[in-house]
Formats: C-alpha cells, structure tokens, sequence
C-alpha cells in the first residue's frame, strides 16, 4: 500500500514538473544602479519588445524588476542579463517562480 | 503584477508635449540638459535654454555607452556696446567612458566631441568650430550631483569659450517608476567668454517614465526651461 502511494505521490510530482513548462513563469531580477526611474525606462522598452514577455513591472524601492512570461515561452536568464546589461545596469540575481 | 501603458498615462505625455511646444512658440528654441548617452538603440531629444545660451541635441544611442548626433548652439556674447550672437553646429560623438552600478547608487563619467562649423549673428560666413567636454554624475534615489565642463573652439576668435556647471538636488519624496518624480535643483553655471559672473539657478525637475522637464529662474531674474524626452 505505501508503495502504491509512493509511485503515485512520484507520478504526481513527475507530471506536475512537465505541466510547469506550460504555464507562465514569475520572475524577479534584482538590478543594481537603477536609480532613477527616467534612466530606467530603458530597461521596461527592452522587456517590452521581447515576445516571451507578458508583463512587466520596476520598484525601484527594491531595485527590482518583476517580470511574467507568456505560457509556453522560455526567457533565459543569459537573456534577461543580456537585456538589462545592454540598458547600462548590472544584474546582481535572477529568481524564479 | 504587470505594467502596460495605460491610457490616461498616454495623454499625460501628450498633453505635457503640448505645452512644452506651446512654450516652445512663445520664447523660441528650448534646448536641453541630459544623460549624454541613454539605453540602446535609443533617441533623445534634448532642450535647454536661457536668455544667455540654447542648446538643442538629438542623439541615437547604439549602445549604452555610445551615441551619435548632432548639438546646435546659440550663444550671446557681449561685443562693444552690444550683444552678439553666435549660432554653432557641431555633429558629435559621445562616449560613456565608465559607470559606476551600486546597490542603491549610479555614477557616470562621459566624454564629448564634435567638429563643425559656427556663424555670427552680422555675418553669414561659415567657419570652422569644435566641441569637447567632459561630464561626471553621482545619484541616489534622494540625491544628484553633477559636473559638466566644455570648450568650443571657433575659427577666428582669439580664446575658445569655456563653460563650467555644477549641479545639486534633493528629492523632497521617493518617487516609483511609475509615478511623477520631482526634484529640487541648484545649478551653479560660469564661463569667462561669456558673462564673467557665475550665474546661480534654482529649479523644479519633473519626470514621468521617459519625460523630463525643468523649470526656474536665475537669482538675476533669467528664466531657465529644460526639456528631454527618450524614445
């Protein structure tokens, strides 16, 4: 019985890690030097112009960038570097949901 | 989560472009003060103007650390027993030389140059001008500073015009990305070709995402409009 249950609760966790890629993905990039919110504007044009990108958002309290990927769409995070280094600032982590 | 531009924040921006062209009919060309190099792939429109001088530039930024365009000049020079204007063109390269990413600070060091050509206001003849500044800036979330030094080298004129700013300001409240941000600024502003006297300008600066716009009045009296706008 405690096997059954182990093959399920694994089989559960299995299809759970394969329906994740679908689903949109949560994203905080923390940045640093982003100070000023005219400067930073920049960084919010870049992201919008990126296919995967669903939304966007900047606090600049937190030096933090939240972003939401579309479902089925991949951002790298060599990508979001890329992104945000090409805009003048500096990624010091990339977290995701 | 999530930010798009939402309609209200359109005619926001619409509505201030207005006016600042509505200001733009009533005292002429206004130039402006700026970032000399923005993100990538960018362009920058920049006024500023005083009775004393005009600045108008429009760059594209290829990169965060390089741009290209061209900067016109009016200055007024005091001539004999009256005022004399000098109209400069210059195309110009600008150059981050380094950035300074902190946690909770930026600082920036720029290099300027251009070569042109320059006319006086009683002459139509063209001649030869060059331009070359530096500019650094330190900011937080609360404070800036800023140090802007330029020559411009004229055909024919016995000593290049050298011009000296220095910037401070406070930012009463933390403004988000999303909100008007608005400061308070002292600029402290001197060249010896020009006026011989370092002329001291309080100021307001607003800024809504990628709308800039500075409004004051020297301690003489000189009204001071500096407008920016990335795009």
């Amino acid at each position: 019985m405690i096997r059954i249950k182990n093959v399920l609760f694994a089989a559960v966790l299995a299809a759970s890690g394969m329906a994740q890629s679908v689903f949109a993905d949560d994203i905080k990039v923390r940045v640093s030097g982003m100070v000023c919110a005219f400067c930073a504007t920049g960084i919010e044009k870049k992201f919008k112009g990126e296919d995967s990108v669903d939304a966007i958002s900047v606090d600049l309290s937190q030096m933090l960038i939240e972003l939401k990927t579309k479902s089925e769409k991949e951002l790298s995070d060599e990508r979001i570097t890329a992104l945000i280094t090409s805009a003048g600032y500096k990624v010091t982590a990339i977290e995701r949901k | 989560m999530g930010t798009r531009t939402q309609p209200n924040n359109r005619i926001l921006l619409l509505f201030t472009s207005f006016v600042i062209i509505g200001l733009l009919e009533i005292s002429g060309p206004i130039p402006a003060k700026a970032h000399p190099v923005a993100f990538a792939k960018s362009t920058a429109i920049m006024l500023e103007s005083d009775p004393g001088r005009t600045d108008f530039q429009l760059f594209y930024s290829f990169d965060y650390w390089l741009a290209t365009g061209a900067t016109y000049t009016r200055l007024t020079q005091k001539h004999d027993l009256h005022n004399m204007d000098i109209h400069v063109v210059t195309p110009q390269l600008n150059l981050l030389v380094k950035r300074w990413n902190r946690p909770s600070s930026q600082a920036n060091l720029y290099a300027t140059g251009g070569y042109g050509s320059y006319q006086l206001s009683n002459d139509d003849r063209n001649r030869e001008a060059y331009r070359a500044g530096a500019q650094f800036d330190f900011e937080t979330r609360r404070v800036y500073t800023l140090f802007k030094y330029e020559r411009l080298g004229l055909e024919g004129k016995s000593e290049d015009i050298d011009s000296y700013t220095f910037r401070g300001g406070l930012a009463p409240y933390l403004g988000d990305f999303d909100e008007l941000n608005i400061w308070f600024i002292a600029q402290a502003s001197y060249s010896e070709s020009l006026d011989k006297r370092v002329k001291l300008t309080p100021m307001l600066r607003f800024y809504y995402k990628n709308v800039l716009w500075e409004l004051g009045s020297s301690l003489r009296g000189d009204p001071y409009l500096n407008f920016m706008i990335h795009l």
